[in-house]
């Protein structure tokens, strides 16, 4: 499986937030390896989107617990401390209703719905390229 | 100044075209490539020798694993995974499918099957590792032409 979503986003938010379409849309990017955020991070800015970096699913966590907010999250699966499946449940019972998309090496039909339960609103499978951002970016402007 | 600057441009291009012919890069390592406009002249050159640093640190840590008894299938799961995302993320295409071939053999728990597919990954990684060298000594060149 290649790609999951965009569906109903399967916790307990029920509204996006509105997209402020003049300003540039602020992405967080979870991932621990550092080549993978050197290139999803170029990537995102290339496209013209402020980025901000996490390491980890708790650093995620506390980057929205200490009053930041972003009009999206890709975050990776496994990382240490916090993994993206713990750091989306823990986002959306905060009531986080970003959209979260999950980019993962896991491809397996089972792997991707778990993720997805967690609460996500799209998952890839990597490599992130310019057509899947070009969505996820689409779909939160449609928002 | 400019031609030779050109020149070196269509040898890169010759290499990597190359490459995907062979099915070594895909067109994933042409975006990563691409990103360096939207970043500096140095992001390649600089993230090649992240991208082995990574393979061969991974490759390492997998040969570790495989070598204890008992083996642990679970961490060899996720450093499969790990260096999985790095090949695909970097778009070395054959690394990244002998990578599957290594998935199949953990999911298995063929300790001698993932024997196998190390070695595959082993062999993959040194057949483009000698093009990435000189794709960096290119954008090296490239770059110096450009200061």
């Amino acid at each position: 499986m290649e790609k999951m979503g965009f569906g109903n986003v399967t916790s307990t938010s029920k509204t996006m937030k509105i997209i402020d379409t003049e300003k540039k849309i602020s992405v967080l990017i979870v991932e621990d390896n550092l080549l993978i955020q050197k290139i999803h991070k170029v990537m995102m800015t290339k496209f013209g989107t402020e980025v901000q970096l996490a390491t980890n699913g708790k650093e995620a966590v506390d980057l929205f617990l200490s009053g930041a907010s972003f009009d999206l999250v890709l975050t990776d699966l496994e990382m240490p401390i916090m993994d993206g499946i713990e750091a989306t449940k823990q986002l959306r019972s905060m009531g986080v209703t970003s959209m979260i998309v999950g980019v993962t090496s896991r491809n397996q039909d089972s792997e991707i719905q778990a993720f997805m339960n967690a609460g996500l609103n799209a998952c890839y499978v990597k490599p992130l390229n310019a057509e899947k951002v070009t969505v996820v970016l689409n779909e939160l402007k449609n928002i | 100044m400019a031609a030779s600057r050109e020149a070196l441009n269509q040898q890169l291009q010759q290499i990597v075209n190359s490459l995907k012919e062979q099915g070594i890069l895909d067109s994933q390592f042409w975006m990563v490539h691409s990103l360096k406009e939207a970043n500096s002249p140095f992001f390649l050159a600089e993230l090649i020798p992240m991208f082995c640093h990574n393979v061969q640190t991974t490759l390492r840590d997998l040969n570790r694993t495989l070598e204890k008894e008992p083996v642990n299938y679970h961490d060899m799961n996720e450093l499969t995974m790990k260096i999985k995302g790095c090949t695909s993320s970097f778009g070395a295409r054959r690394l990244a499918l002998a990578c599957v071939t290594l998935r199949r053999a953990v999911d298995n728990k063929n300790k001698d099957g993932c024997g196998s597919a190390l070695n595959g990954i082993r062999q993959e990684y040194q057949t483009l590792r000698s093009s990435l060298d000189r794709i960096v000594e290119l954008e090296r060149r490239i770059v110096s032409h450009q200061a």
